[in-house]
């Protein structure tokens, strides 16, 4: 089985002037953008990748207080398996919600349709529900970004469409429910080339997307 | 690979990975084009293992690069309206932009081109 690229973290207190740094173990590594969310309810950083070898959503989690890893545990469910992480945001209870791309052919589905599932307890990953209700046209190759505006619950989901619409395409929504559609998304950004990644600044109540161009 | 109706766009550049892995598509994996004048791969034809190998064959479109590899940069760009609307994307570190804002619905429907 082909090694994929192990998973390192670096943390810090000091607004990023020092790091310390170290890697997950074990792991079969990942051949995706690992993810990192904060979960205010149990004070936590979470970290969730897509596994190398099983291509199942995989996750640990550590104080944040300081980094002191758990070992990965699987967190999907049986068979579903994925290609592109998306991202994963989280309310003040606890509740999350996660996205990526499907991986190999499932259930007669496109590889790179996106999906969305729930991010519960400590920790597992729901059975996936479509992200969009159109079965043909919503796939990415690229990773992507999911960020939450806490104030009104606002979800929001960009992401490089395919190959032949080369634009960061959004779609937003206010439940954070994986069984709720996010609506048809609306080409923004014109001439995306490769992933995207999204947050939300709070202090400047505005959603920020890093993207390369 | 099929050239674009009416050719390459001006200043674009062919990026070659891109062409290779559609190059693949016909040879390793026996995937026809959808529509031949445009060099649109058909991925769902019989490739039974094209998506476990998660090689994409790649269209015409993104064979190009706006500008070719040594611009890409990093940029970023910011909504304040819960995403509704996208300022001008700013490049970190640099100073070349243009003005890239495109806004438009989505076109739906199967898309041939993946």
């Amino acid at each position: 089985m082909t090694a994929h690229c192990r998973i390192a973290w670096a943390w810090t207190n000091n607004s990023g002037n020092s790091w310390t740094t170290g890697t997950i173990t074990p792991t079969n590594g990942t051949f995706a953008k690992p993810e990192v969310i904060y979960d205010t309810s149990r004070d936590r950083f979470v970290l969730l990748y897509i596994n190398g070898q099983d291509y199942r959503i995989w996750g640990a989690w550590s104080p944040a207080i300081g980094p002191s890893w758990t070992a990965p545990v699987v967190l999907s469910q049986p068979g579903e398996r994925f290609r592109y992480m998306g991202g994963a945001v989280m309310d003040a209870t606890g509740t999350g919600l996660v996205v990526a791309s499907t991986g190999n052919p499932y259930f007669g589905t496109r590889p790179g349709r996106l999906v969305q599932m729930a991010l519960t307890g400590s920790y597992s990953v729901g059975w996936q529900y479509w992200v969009f209700d159109d079965f043909y046209a919503h796939i990415t190759r690229r990773h992507f970004g999911i960020a939450r505006r806490a104030s009104n619950g606002r979800v929001l989901l960009a992401f490089r469409a395919t190959s032949s619409v080369r634009a960061m395409v959004v779609s937003t929504k206010t439940s954070i429910s994986p069984s709720v559609e996010f609506p048809a998304p609306t080409e923004e950004i014109a001439w995306m080339i490769n992933g995207v990644d999204v947050a939300f600044n709070g202090s400047a109540a505005a959603f920020t997307a890093g993207l390369s161009w | 690979m099929n050239p674009a109706p009416g050719g390459e766009d001006p200043g674009q550049v062919i990026n070659y990975e891109a062409v290779l892995a559609h190059e693949l598509g016909h040879t390793g994996l026996g995937l026809p084009d959808v529509v031949t004048s445009t060099g649109i791969m058909n991925w769902a034809y019989p490739a039974e293992h094209g998506g476990c190998l998660h090689l994409y064959p790649i269209d015409v479109n993104s064979a190009q690069t706006q500008d070719g590899i040594t611009r890409r940069q990093v940029a970023t760009a910011v909504s304040t309206d819960d995403g509704v609307t996208w300022g001008t994307p700013s490049v970190l570190g640099g100073q070349w932009s243009q003005s890239v804002i495109s806004r438009r619905s989505w076109r739906s429907g199967p898309r041939a081109a993946t």
